[in-house]
């Protein structure tokens, strides 16, 4: 019995390390971020308000009405890409929280996962085949008479808008699912059962409790839209050109590191404001939970 | 007679001429089928419940009980069969427009709504005054007791003042027909029968027709009028409480509702509605749960735990030779497992006294009160 007690610790058990010990256990993480993520920020921000002008190489950039244009594209064309993707989404996750039939689960599901599980450049290459002026719908369109000669379809901002939507799809439907899913249905019914038509009952119950999930997924989305570069290059061609092919050609044909730069910060400047404003909206905490 | 079924569906429920109400029934059910796939869940549900009556539809899992209430509320369509509420056929009536109220088994309380907001919202999409809406949410917060909270979300209340909450939002609207889909099942088991009680004093100040589906034979005993009992999707037995306890129809209401044994005896013929039977070598006279075939070779027996006891009891005690089996102290009782002469095993409550006379593996005389024995119809 003495012995049993002598064994046992004194301390109760705790989950957290205090001290040395924690800082020693997250050291190599720390050094990661500090290489990779800090060290390149920074030099980042040199760059962009170094020589020549300081915090005037913003100004001088937005001079160029290209640049200008480029930013706005690139912003307007990720806004219509999020509003379509964030509703269909919204639709798609509904449907496949609610469903009781197994193929449309799964229909469903597929829809979702396959894009996630292809690479870019195949998904890309599937538009292309599907857009070009013999291709798929073109083809379809002129056989059941509907025009009379192929329409351009790819290099168009058509093309950019569906490509875009079709790769974004995942990335709107997998979190308001998570948010679906806290759901309890019986709210509906409880709802229909006091008087609410269906409609009424979703905007009632369903919309308040799964706003923080919308707009967690249209702050994801529009954050990763804005720095699209192979599907605007590929499908766009050059009738919308994104800030981030820009700034490839900044790098790799002008070599002008430092309007890249600016353009990189142009970018993290918008993200930075939309995932902000997207806290304020729904609350950081109820943000914290919606993202899980 | 208030609540009439038949367990032969369609049309049969009311072969008997009866007194033609003066109102409408407060719920009527006729013919209900409901197939999920392959499967009937429901087979011709026939029911009548007058108005203001408490019905418990009490079933096994699995039975269609909740089928019932979700036809009922309109969730689900009937393959067959219809739906009236106080004489209005509903059956295509979206749930909106039945006028009911409904407790959910969780509750389904809206979880970004006040406790106050979610009595309030059936009377919002009925368009009542603001004024009118706040006086009526204040006189159900205190019906319920719940008089000074109102104004907390439903994750700062109680398992029970969450109920409470349902109960009021519910009925908050004067709903005709009030549906509970085992609304206590989420509590412990004290809490449980104090709700239960408040249930049944809500229900009368309310005086809206309710059906209540539960498994919990105590809480049918404990609020009922009426109760349905369910089996593999039809209605076995209606009748009050006493009724379906001391005169069971057949082996499963028996041994479902009452928790009786239900054992194998001989038929010796019938007179009126009453059967003479051999059972463990004794010939003993039994009411008749229902009307038994004299042709029959053999009936089934209901016997209740407590009409077992080691002293003669009740006008024509039998005297039998039991071989104990098992025993369990329960404090004010003692439970035990016999065995009769012929191998027919029986469990029985005795009193705590006749702990001296019985022990494992030995034999004890015991009494069987014939008048609490009914005979039912022999399955198998």
């Amino acid at each position: 019995m003495r012995q049993m007690r002598r064994r046992t610790r004194t301390r109760g058990w705790q989950s957290t390390f205090s001290g040395p010990t924690g800082l020693a256990l997250i050291a190599p993480f720390l050094a990661v971020a500090a290489v990779f993520i800090v060290y390149p920020f920074v030099e980042l921000l040199r760059t962009a308000f170094g020589e020549p002008n300081g915090f005037g190489n913003v100004g001088d950039f937005l001079k160029s009405p290209a640049a200008r244009r480029t930013l706005w594209t690139t912003c307007f064309t990720s806004l219509i890409v999020t509003v379509i993707v964030v509703g269909l989404g919204a639709v798609l996750a509904w449907s496949l929280r609610t469903t009781r039939s197994r193929l449309t689960r799964m229909v469903i599901a597929m829809a979702v996962f396959v894009p996630l599980w292809m690479g870019a450049v195949m998904k890309i290459y599937a538009f292309t085949v599907l857009l070009e002026r013999f291709g798929v719908v073109n083809r379809t369109l002129t056989s059941i008479g509907l025009i009379d000669e192929p329409v351009q379809l790819l290099r168009t901002q058509f093309a950019v808008v569906a490509g875009m939507t079709y790769q974004m799809l995942p990335y709107a439907v997998l979190p308001m699912y998570a948010v679906y899913v806290t759901i309890d249905l019986n709210l509906i019914q409880a709802a229909e059962s006091m008087g609410a038509s269906r409609v009424r009952a979703l905007r009632d119950v369903v919309t308040p409790l799964a706003l923080p999930g919308l707009l967690a997924s249209t702050v994801i989305v529009y954050v990763i839209c804005i720095g699209y570069y192979l599907t605007p290059v590929l499908l766009g061609g050059a009738t919308a050109p994104f800030t981030a092919s820009l700034i490839a050609d900044d790098i790799f044909n002008l070599f002008q590191p430092q309007q890249a730069a600016v353009s990189s910060v142009l970018l993290l400047i918008v993200a930075g404001i939309v995932i902000l404003g997207g806290l304020r909206l729904v609350g950081r905490e109820r943000m914290r939970r919606a993202l899980g | 007679m208030n609540v009439r079924a038949s367990k032969e569906s369609r049309g049969e429920a009311t072969a008997v001429p009866e007194p033609v109400p003066s109102e409408p029934a407060g719920l009527e059910l006729r013919g209900l089928v409901k197939r999920f796939g392959g499967t009937e869940a429901l087979r011709g549900i026939d029911l009548v419940a007058e108005r203001g009556n408490f019905v418990t539809v009490l079933g096994p899992s699995g039975s269609g009980k909740t089928t019932i209430l979700r036809v009922v509320a309109g969730f689900l369509a009937p393959d067959e069969g219809e739906v009236l509420i106080d004489g209005r056929d509903v059956t295509r009536v979206p749930p909106a427009s039945r006028e009911i109220g409904m407790v959910f088994q969780n509750y389904a309380l809206f979880p970004h709504m006040t406790a106050a907001d979610n009595i309030a919202y059936g009377l919002k999409m009925r368009r009542w005054p603001k004024a009118d809406r706040a006086r009526r949410v204040a006189e159900m917060l205190e019906l319920v007791g719940l008089g000074e909270l109102g104004g907390r979300l439903p994750r700062e209340l109680s398992g029970g003042q969450q109920q409470r909450v349902a109960v009021a939002r519910a009925l908050a609207f004067r709903p005709h027909l009030l549906l509970m889909d085992e609304p206590l099942g989420a509590l412990d088991r004290e809490l449980r029968m104090r709700m239960a009680v408040e249930l049944r004093r809500l229900h009368q100040e309310a005086a809206a027709t309710t059906v209540y589906v539960t498994h919990d034979r105590e809480e049918a005993l404990t609020l009922s009028d009426w109760i349905v009992i369910m089996h593999d999707g039809r209605i076995d037995a209606v009748g009050t409480a006493e009724e379906l306890y001391t005169r069971p129809r057949n082996g499963f209401v028996a041994s479902f509702f009452g928790g009786h044994n239900v054992a194998e005896a001989t038929m010796g013929g019938l007179s009126g509605d009453r059967a003479r039977v051999g059972f463990a070598g004794c010939d003993m006279e039994v009411v008749c749960g229902q009307p038994l075939d004299a042709a029959d070779e053999l009936v089934d027996l209901s016997i209740p735990e407590e009409a077992l006891s080691l002293t003669p009891t009740g006008a024509a005690p039998a005297r039998l030779e039991l071989h104990v089996l098992d025993d369990l102290y329960l404090g004010n009782s003692v439970r035990v497992t016999v065995r009769t002469g012929d191998g027919v095993t029986l469990r029985a409550v005795l009193p705590r006294d006749a702990r001296d006379s019985i022990r494992h593996g030995g034999t004890v005389t015991a009494y069987l009160d014939t008048t609490q024995v009914a005979a039912v119809p022999h399955e198998r």
